[in-house]
């Protein structure tokens, strides 16, 4: 193998990366070796990871490399280094959930996703900060330091797979795994400028990640392009007999269909959730630019409109907020202080919920799906398209205990009706901020979501570029 | 008195209102704490009425959502 001193390698994507260690250009033991000294360099002043686990991960880039030697690689993730949110379990490997309380925590067991990463040769760097308990921070006391977004460090990251927004766009790993539950890997994937997707309700286990609310929680992959996220879901994705939640149906791997074309598709352009108040200006017309560039692709555009955003807002808020406190309740009367203050008063907030109020939305849940695909089913279109956040990532100093209620969630949809929604990057904003857009297809139709993503990304290659630090 | 939300009605914030408040969320609340919590409730519970208003459809087994679920739907 040759000596890789070639200073660009933190900026490739997995597929790059994947074939030069194929064709043995670089080795992964040189690029685990290349990554470490970034983290190295940048953790202290991004801090995206609260674990690395770098002896780990040259020891898995060793048995790779061996692996190439003999011409038994695993796949296009054998050598590729991922990182973890600090949510999901990994034996011997400390996982805090972003919490003081779990601050020496060990698990014993593997979580699912890693699992199957590990099954395919992926290597171990680390964890990522994430808002304690996968809560939406940015929380100041929190006990570890909150990751800070490298566009503007004043500016939040969004949460909670925040740690993994920053440690892509910086070009500290070229993979990630996050969660969302209410947003929480579109939101710093759109904030941080990367790309990310929440795939179908199911069809990536969720053993071994911390809970959230069991019924609205996904796991997804982030990358810094939507082919790179087709590659990781195809590996995490599948049916594990050992929890309630995951759904014994597969679908068909999305990386090899990938198009760089649209012809053929129609997507729907959610009039009501773009031209609501709430949204700027420079949100809206980037949202309508990116049409624009659909439509160069052969993407025919139709304006659709769904429920008002505000109830799916409130139905997933209701739900996750009564299913938190029940996760928490307990702890929450034991180790009160040992919360950070917006952490435990928006857990507290779920105390006020009645049974009624959890039925209620439950019940809006299902409703607001069956609305949701017989209008895309009405309207036949492929996929709905809206903006990925209502604006700029708003001032750290800012974001209030509350700020959830005043404004509609504009990824709740998605989480709502179990959707597979991608966040996918369309340009930025006055203040230089990454904007994007948001993908959502129907259930279990997540090829033609990252799809879609792909072709789109094959020409507009400069929005996929990591933050010049 | 206090606005709960400019879309609320002015509502009476009493020491009772307080000590629920505290009580039932567990948390130490000053007075500025317990009235943003207030408004917090408030503001959910008129939205919550509002998703109601919007989704009066009757449903069966409502508590429960899987992709079977909506299938059967």
């Amino acid at each position: 193998m040759t000596n890789f001193s070639d200073d660009s390698i933190h900026r490739l994507s997995i597929h790059e990366l994947s074939q030069l260690l194929q064709n043995k250009t670089v080795s992964a033991s040189e690029l685990v070796q290349s990554l470490i000294e970034r983290i190295e360099k940048y953790n202290p002043v991004f801090h995206p990871f609260i674990t690395t686990t770098f002896e780990l991960a040259l020891s898995q880039a060793k048995d790779s490399d061996a692996r190439r030697f003999k011409a038994r690689s695993l796949g296009p993730l054998d050598g590729i280094p991922v990182a973890l949110k600090d949510a999901y379990d990994t034996k011997g490997v400390k996982t805090t959930v972003g919490s003081w309380l779990f601050r020496d925590r060990v698990p014993v067991e593997d979580c699912a996703v890693w699992e199957r990463l590990a099954k395919a040769g992926a290597i171990l760097m680390g964890k990522l900060e994430c808002t304690e308990f996968c809560l939406g921070g940015p929380s100041k006391d929190a006990y570890f330091p909150m990751s800070l977004n490298p566009h503007d460090k004043s500016r939040y990251t969004g949460g909670s797979s925040s740690g993994a927004g920053v440690a892509l766009a910086t070009g500290m790993i070229p993979a990630a795994i996050g969660s969302d539950t209410g947003g929480s890997i579109r939101i710093p994937a759109s904030f941080c400028g990367v790309a990310g997707i929440k795939p179908t309700y199911g069809l990536v286990s969720l053993r071994g990640l911390f809970p959230l609310s069991g019924s609205l929680d996904h796991a997804g992959p982030m990358a810094r392009t939507s082919r790179d996220c087709a590659i990781l879901l195809d590996e995490i994705s599948g049916h594990d007999g050992r929890h309630p939640t995951s759904v014994n149906r597969s679908i068909a791997p999305t990386s090899p269909a990938l198009s760089e074309h649209c012809e053929g598709l129609v997507i729907g352009l959610v009039t009501n959730f773009t031209d609501i108040d709430a949204v700027t200006d420079a949100s809206r017309n980037a949202c309508l630019r990116a049409m624009e560039v659909m439509t160069g692709l052969g993407a025919k555009i139709k304006r659709v409109e769904l429920p008002d955003l505000w109830d799916y807002t409130i139905a997933n808020t209701t739900i996750m907020s009564a299913e938190a406190y029940a996760v928490h309740q307990e702890r929450f009367a034991s180790s009160l202080e040992k919360i950070s203050d917006l952490t435990r008063h928006r857990i507290a907030l779920g105390a006020f919920l009645s049974a009624t109020d959890y039925i209620t939305a439950q019940k809006a849940r299902r409703l607001l799906a069956r609305k949701t695909f017989e209008i895309m089913n009405e309207q036949q279109v492929d996929v709905l398209c809206y903006p990925g956040m209502l604006s700029d990532p708003p001032e750290i100093d800012h974001v209030t205990r509350y700020y959830y209620l005043n404004s509609p969630l504009i990824t709740a949809p998605a989480n709502l009706t179990g959707a597979p929604c991608a966040s996918l990057r369309v340009g930025y904003s006055d203040t230089n901020m990454p904007m994007s857009i948001q993908i959502m297809g129907r259930p279990f139709d997540d090829g033609t979501v990252l799809s879609v993503a792909h072709a789109y990304e094959t020409v507009t290659p400069e929005f996929s570029k990591i933050v010049e630090i | 008195m206090l606005n709960t939300h400019k879309s609320m009605m002015q509502v009476k914030f009493s020491k009772e209102t307080y000590q629920t408040l505290a009580s039932q969320s567990g948390l130490k609340l000053d007075l500025l704490d317990a009235v943003e919590m207030y408004q917090a409730c408030c503001r959910i519970r008129y939205l919550i009425a509002q998703l109601t208003r919007n989704t009066p459809e009757d449903i069966d087994g409502a508590s429960v959502f899987t992709f079977e679920s909506l299938t059967n739907d």
